[in-house]
C-alpha cells in the first residue's frame, strides 16, 4: 500500500516507471472490468489502455483519501458506459448476430485435470458473458463490481455515482435477469436436442 | 407459485453474508428450489456469478500502454507546436497591420517627426477635453431627470446581482472540488 501512494505520488511528479508500476499491478482488474463489459477482447484491451492514459492525464485530481483501485475501476466503468452507449447508435453490420461473439480469450484448457469440467465450466463463463451483454450499460456495471469486485453497494454507488438504493434496485433487477437468460438458454439447449429424437447418452 | 421469501432470501446479499437463514428456513429453501425453476435458475446465476474467473490481459499490456502514450505525448506535441505557429503568425499578421499606418514616420526628417508628434499630443488633448465635457454635460442632464431613489435602487440592484455573481463562483468552485 505504502508503495503504491509512492508510485502515485511520483507519477504525479512525472515518472512514468512509477506509473508503469501501478499498470502491472492493476491491469487485470482493469483489463477484466473492460472485458466483461465489452465482451470482445480487442475492445476490453483498447478500453483498458485508454482508462489508463485517463488516469494518467487526471492522477492530479485523484483524491488519496480513496483506494486507488475503486478511482481506477470508476473511469474504467465510466468509460466502458459510455462507449456502449455511443456503440447502440453505429451498429451497422451485415453479419448475423452472435457469429463473432465467442470470446477466443476464455477458452477451454484440454489439459486440465478434468476437461469435462472445464468444458463445463467453459459454457457457464460463455453463458455468463451472454447474459451480461443482454443487460443495460450501468446494470452490467454494477453487477460486475459486485460479483468480480465484491464491491459493497455503497463501494458501486461511489463509483458509478448513484445512490445505494438505486444501486440495490439494478442489482435486483439485474441479478433476475441473468437468472431468466440463463434459464431460457437452458431451454432452449434442450429444445435442440429434441428432432434427433434421443439424448446423446 | 409463491416465491417469497426464497427469492428475497436469494437476491438479498445481508442475508446471504449477515443473517444466517435457520434450518428450518434453509430446509424450506431447498425444497423450494427443487419445485422452483425460477428460483433454482436465481441461485445458479448467483454461484455462476460469483465462481466466474478473472481474466488478464495478453502478455506485454504494460509495454503496449507505453507506447500507446508515447504516440499520445507526441500528438499532443503536435498540437501544441501547430497551437504556437499559428498563434506566432496571427501575432505577426496583427503587429504589421498595427503598424502599418505608422509606417510614413519611418520615413521623416528628426524636424518633422517632433512637428508631428507635438500636433498629434496637441490634437489627443483637444479630444480628451471636448470628451469630458461632454460626459459632464450627458451626467449633469441624466442626474437631474432620474430622481434620487432610483439611483440608490440601481446600486443596490448592481450590488446583489455583484454578490449572487461571486456566490455563483463560490458554489461553482466547490462543486469542481468534489467532482475532482
Amino acid at each position: 500500500m505504502n508503495d503504491e501512494i509512492a508510485w502515485i505520488i511520483q507519477a504525479r511528479q512525472g515518472n512514468d516507471e512509477a506509473f508503469a508500476r501501478l499498470v502491472e499491478q492493476y491491469q487485470t482488474p482493469v483489463f477484466n472490468l473492460c472485458y466483461r463489459m465489452l465482451g470482445e477482447p480487442e475492445s476490453a484491451e483498447d478500453a483498458a489502455q485508454e482508462s489508463f492514459l485517463r488516469a494518467y492525464q487526471n492522477l492530479t485530481r485523484y483524491d488519496r483519501q480513496r483506494p486507488f483501485a475503486t478511482w481506477l475501476l470508476s473511469i474504467a466503468a465510466h468509460y466502458c458506459i459510455d462507449r456502449l452507449r455511443k456503440k447502440r447508435f453505429v451498429i451497422f453490420s451485415m453479419d448475423v448476430e452472435g457469429e463473432n461473439d465467442e470470446a477466443p480469450m476464455e477458452l477451454p484448457d484440454p489439459g486440465a485435470i478434468n476437461p469435462e469440467q472445464e468444458v463445463v465450466r467453459y459454457e457457464e463463463q460463455t453463458q455468463i458473458q451472454a447474459a451480461l451483454k443482454m443487460l443495460d450499460a450501468t446494470d452490467r456495471a454494477a453487477v460486475i463490481l459486485r460479483y468480480w469486485y465484491d464491491f459493497s453497494e455503497v463501494e458501486i454507488a461511489e463509483t458509478l455515482k448513484l445512490t445505494v438504493s438505486a444501486v440495490k434496485s439494478r442489482l435486483h433487477r439485474a441479478r433476475k435477469a441473468v437468472a431468466r437468460i440463463i434459464m431460457d438458454n437452458a431451454l432452449d439447449t434442450r429444445v435442440e436436442r429434441t428432432p434427433y429424437g434421443s439424448p446423446a447418452l | 407459485m409463491d416465491h417469497r421469501p426464497y427469492e428475497d432470501w436469494l437476491l438479498n446479499d445481508d442475508l446471504q453474508q449477515q443473517i444466517a437463514l435457520t434450518s428450518e428456513q434453509q430446509r424450506d429453501l431447498r425444497v423450494h428450489l427443487r419445485n422452483c425453476a425460477e428460483c433454482s435458475a436465481l441461485e445458479h446465476a448467483n454461484f455462476m456469478l460469483r465462481s466466474s474467473k478473472t481474466l488478464p490481459p495478453v502478455d506485454g499490456f504494460g509495454l503496449r500502454f507505453r507506447q500507446r502514450l508515447d504516440e499520445q505525448r507526441s500528438i499532443q506535441q503536435r498540437r501544441a507546436f501547430f497551437g504556437w505557429f499559428m498563434l506566432a503568425i496571427v501575432s505577426l499578421g496583427g503587429l504589421i497591420w498595427l503598424l502599418f499606418p505608422f509606417l510614413p514616420y519611418f520615413a521623416m526628417t528628426p524636424s518633422q517627426l517632433s512637428g508631428k508628434l507635438i500636433s498629434n499630443m496637441v490634437y489627443i488633448t483637444l479630444m480628451v477635453r471636448a470628451l469630458n465635457a461632454i460626459l459632464f454635460t450627458f451626467l449633469s442632464v441624466l442626474g437631474s431627470l432620474v430622481p434620487l431613489y432610483v439611483w440608490m435602487l440601481m446600486f443596490v440592484l448592481i450590488g446583489g446581482l455583484g454578490l449572487l455573481w461571486s456566490f455563483s463562483f463560490h458554489k461553482t468552485g466547490k462543486i469542481f472540488q468534489t467532482s475532482a
